[in-house]
This record gives C-alpha cells, structure tokens and sequence, in this order.
C-alpha cells in the first residue's frame, strides 16, 4: 500500500496500525510517528524530540499507510489489535530520551520503557524501530545497516538542538554515539508497511525513494 | 549426606548434583540465579537463587562469605538467621513467599576462598533455606513447591487454582474480545511481570483451555510476555499449544506468531 496524503484518504481508513510521514520544515527534515486505532479512535504516537513522546490525534498532513503486516486477514489484523493496545500503553511514559544509540529491545512488552544507559536514545524513527521490535514485530534487519557520511552532519546538528532541552550529561554521552548508524525516517516508513518482514538496508533504502518521491521531499536532513 | 564436600571444586567440571537436582525430587524448581543489590551503607543484599554450577560461575561476591551460623525460628512471614544479619521470608501473596539474604557489615566477614565460599554457600542453601522452605510448607500444610525468580525462590501451591483473570478470558469464548478486554488484560499481565509473579502466569499458561480463547488474546498472552519468556517455565509450550491451536482453527499460525520464537 502506498503512503497517501491524508487529505486524499483520510486517517479513518486506517485498518490497525500504520505509519504517517511528513516533511517537518521547521526543523528541516521528516518526521515519523505510529498511527494506531482502538475502536474508532485513531491516534498517532510520536517521538518529537526529548522526552516528548506524544500520542494523540494525528494532525493534517501526514502521507500515511497501513501497516501490512497487520492489515489483511484475522491473523494479521489480530495482532494490529493487540499491537494497538500495547502501543498505546507505551506512550504513558513520555519520558524518553533522544539519542543515536538505542537498545533494539529498550520496550518491555507490556509496554513499559526500560531505561538505556545515559547518552543513549531514540530519534523518532529509531523509536518506531524499538516499539516494534521490542513487542515480537521485527521488521528490519538492523545488522545490514550502514554509516553514510552525512548522516554525522545530522547527528551533529541534532546534537546542536538537544543542548537546548537536554541535561549535559546525557549530551556530552550521546555525543559518543556521533557517527552511530542512522536508521532514516523514510527508511523506516517503507520497511515498516511492508509484508513479509523483515526487510535490509538496501531494500529499505530502495523504498526510501519512492517515499520521498511521493512527499516530495528532496532528501532527509 | 554430605552436602558439602562434592561441591569444593567447581561443580561444573565435578558434574555433582546440582541445586535443582538435589532437591528436584521434592520440588519443581525453576533456573536458579542470584544476584547482589547494593543497599545503603555497607549492608549488601543477596537474592538468593540455588543451582551451584550458576552461582560458580556468576562472581557476584566482592567479598568473602562469613559463614551462616545460628538460625532462629521463624514464621510463616519471617525468618532470621542471626550472625549473617540474614534473610527473612516474605509474603507475597497469601499462598506465596520469597526469600531474600541480606549480609551485614562486610568488613568483619571471615575471608574465605573460593572453594571455602563456594561449600559454604552450599551448606547455606541446602541444609539452611532448603530445610527452612521443607518447614515452612510443612507448616504452611499444603503442597507447595520452588518457583525461582529472576531474583528470588518463591514458594508457591503446587496445584494452584486457576486466576480470576484467565477464567474470565475463558470466558469470553472465541468472540473477539473489545479493545477494553484487551486493555484489562494487557494490564493484568503487565501487573504480574512488574510484580514479577511468573508463577500466576505458568499456572495460567498451564491451565487455560485454549480452545476457549480468542486469537487477540491468545496474542496477547504471548505478545505481552515474550519480554519475560526466560522467566516463564511454561512460555514455550504455551506457544506451541497456541501454534497448535491455530493450526487446528485453519488459520495460518506462522503469521499469527510473526517474530515469536
């Protein structure tokens, strides 16, 4: 399912649990979040930035898609239920911290966040990454994964940005983690809507293309 | 017997008798562990797992071990050994209790080498907590048995009821359960594994009629756990059952229990 604008299909159609993307042109990159329904309720859950993560109604502009592997037949669709749920017990705590390093499992299943040591932390794509992993839902191969060289310039400019918000011990720790692979929105989004998981580097850089092509976005930041 | 003597040299090369099997006869017991939490002051905690050839190997001890000496009584709810500034026993739930070891001031320990410390840890668990748990289900008069934690030996019934919230799954039958069932039962489980009560859980897991349940709970019965399977004795099975159970509805259970293994 390709991702569509929600001003042309309507997060409403939502089946379970998808993904929305948008250009964020205030902080100069795209943004990813967890779109989820219980009942009529569809909610989208998000890591802004530190120790923000938010979950409420997803706002205008996102380009979205259902997730496949919890869209379809019961078997699917069941599992995008409880998943759901479970999602929506993880946003309780909001307090997760931003970084470039994270413990693929650093979700308990039942939701609950579990520490990482100080410095590491979740970007909001990396937190889409944990959320699933951590709940049984791998869904990339995080081993195939490569350092490109812009993506320290980003790490340095997030760097920049989390001085703002963040103590300076967890700064000066995630500045460690500078030159740590980054898992790009884009990357994720494709990956994460497609079926059968668990998808590479290079197949998820592939669909990356496609997705920036339907946004619009030129790159990621 | 002589507890003592077989374990002085590692167990693990002597292939003596472990914990488990020492006392697996009269008890089921889980994987046993122990771990040190540091506690303020000089006061150290030991939760106290059993199997030897794991605790060899673990290295948990920065000092040496002062030997256990007298025991006092003890009930249901407490136990002290006296000396070592040991242990109580703990109620956790009215047909549960734990055991945890908290050792005293660490500079007036004896020092003791490892083998010393090793055989000493074998007399403190076997003739100890073994004969204290064996007297607290004597006194407890019902069929008990261990249920070891990550971080501490649980007593528990050995033919236990059922929980209240797995017959209300039951309950419910094969009919998709509302996003607020799922919610409560999310909830019950997350309850459990924080207060760390795998028990409840196995003997859930042990006990459900499967058939009876609907395929969003049995997803989330084993979604929810999965972070704790190494915990749950009957974790694995209970998946295979589930697989079975699938399987046997004509649905496709490798989708179903993507990425649980």
């Amino acid at each position: 399912m390709p991702f569509q604008s929600s001003s042309t299909r309507p997060y409403s159609d939502l089946d379970t649990v998808g993904i929305a993307i948008r250009w964020d042109p205030s902080h100069d990159q795209l943004h990813i979040g967890v779109l989820h329904r219980l009942d009529d309720d569809v909610q989208l859950c998000h890591l802004k930035f530190h120790h923000l993560l938010r979950r409420g109604p997803p706002d205008d502009g996102y380009f979205w898609a259902d997730c496949a592997m919890f869209s379809g037949g019961i078997e699917r669709s069941s599992n995008g239920r409880v998943f759901a749920v479970l999602i929506s017990e993880t946003a309780r705590n909001p307090n997760i911290p931003y970084g470039f390093a994270f413990d693929e499992n650093c979700f308990a299943n039942d939701g609950t966040y579990r520490p990482m040591e100080i410095g590491k932390g979740l970007t909001c794509a990396s937190f889409v990454i944990a959320l699933f992993h951590s709940h049984g839902y791998p869904f990339l191969k995080l081993e195939s994964w490569r350092l490109r060289p812009e993506d320290i310039a980003w790490q340095n400019k997030i760097l920049d940005l989390l001085r703002r918000y963040a103590t300076a011990e967890h700064v000066n720790a995630a500045a460690a983690y500078v030159g740590q692979f980054r898992y790009r929105p884009e990357e994720v989004a494709g990956a994460a809507v497609r079926a059968p998981p668990p998808l590479d580097f290079d197949e998820s850089v592939n669909l990356a293309t496609d997705i920036l092509a339907t946004i619009g976005a030129t790159g990621t930041a | 017997m002589n507890f003592i003597q077989p374990l002085v040299q590692n167990p693990r090369e002597m292939g003596s008798p472990t914990l488990r099997e020492e006392i697996g006869a009269l008890y089921t017991v889980g994987y046993l562990r122990t771990q040190a939490v540091a506690r303020a002051g000089s006061i150290r905690q030991y939760w106290f797992g059993g199997d030897l050839s794991d605790l060899w190997a673990t290295n948990l001890w920065p000092f040496a071990w002062k030997p256990a000496f007298g025991v006092t009584d003890f009930t249901q709810n407490e136990l002290d050994i006296s000396e070592i500034d040991l242990t109580r026993f703990e109620a956790f739930a009215a047909n549960t209790v734990g055991a945890y070891i908290v050792a005293g001031d660490p500079d007036s320990y004896l020092a003791y080498g490892a083998a010393d410390l090793e055989a000493e840890m074998a007399k403190f668990v076997r003739d100890i907590i073994k004969a204290k748990i064996e007297n607290i289900v004597g006194l407890l008069g019902r069929d008990y048995s261990y249920h070891v934690l990550d971080d501490a030996i649980r007593i528990v019934e050995r033919n236990p009821t059922k929980p209240e919230w797995a017959l209300e799954l039951e309950k419910h039958g094969q009919r998709r359960p509302t996003t607020q069932e799922l919610a409560g039962l999310i909830r019950s489980l997350k309850s459990l594994l924080s207060a760390g009560d795998f028990w409840e859980i196995d003997t859930a897991f042990s006990t459900l009629n499967i058939s009876n349940i609907s395929v969003e709970g049995l997803i989330a019965l084993l979604r929810t756990t999965y972070y704790r399977r190494s915990s749950l004795e009957t974790w694995t099975a209970f998946l295979e059952s589930v697989r079975g159970e699938l399987n046997k509805r004509g649905l496709n259970a490798q989708e179903v229990l993507f990425g649980l293994s």
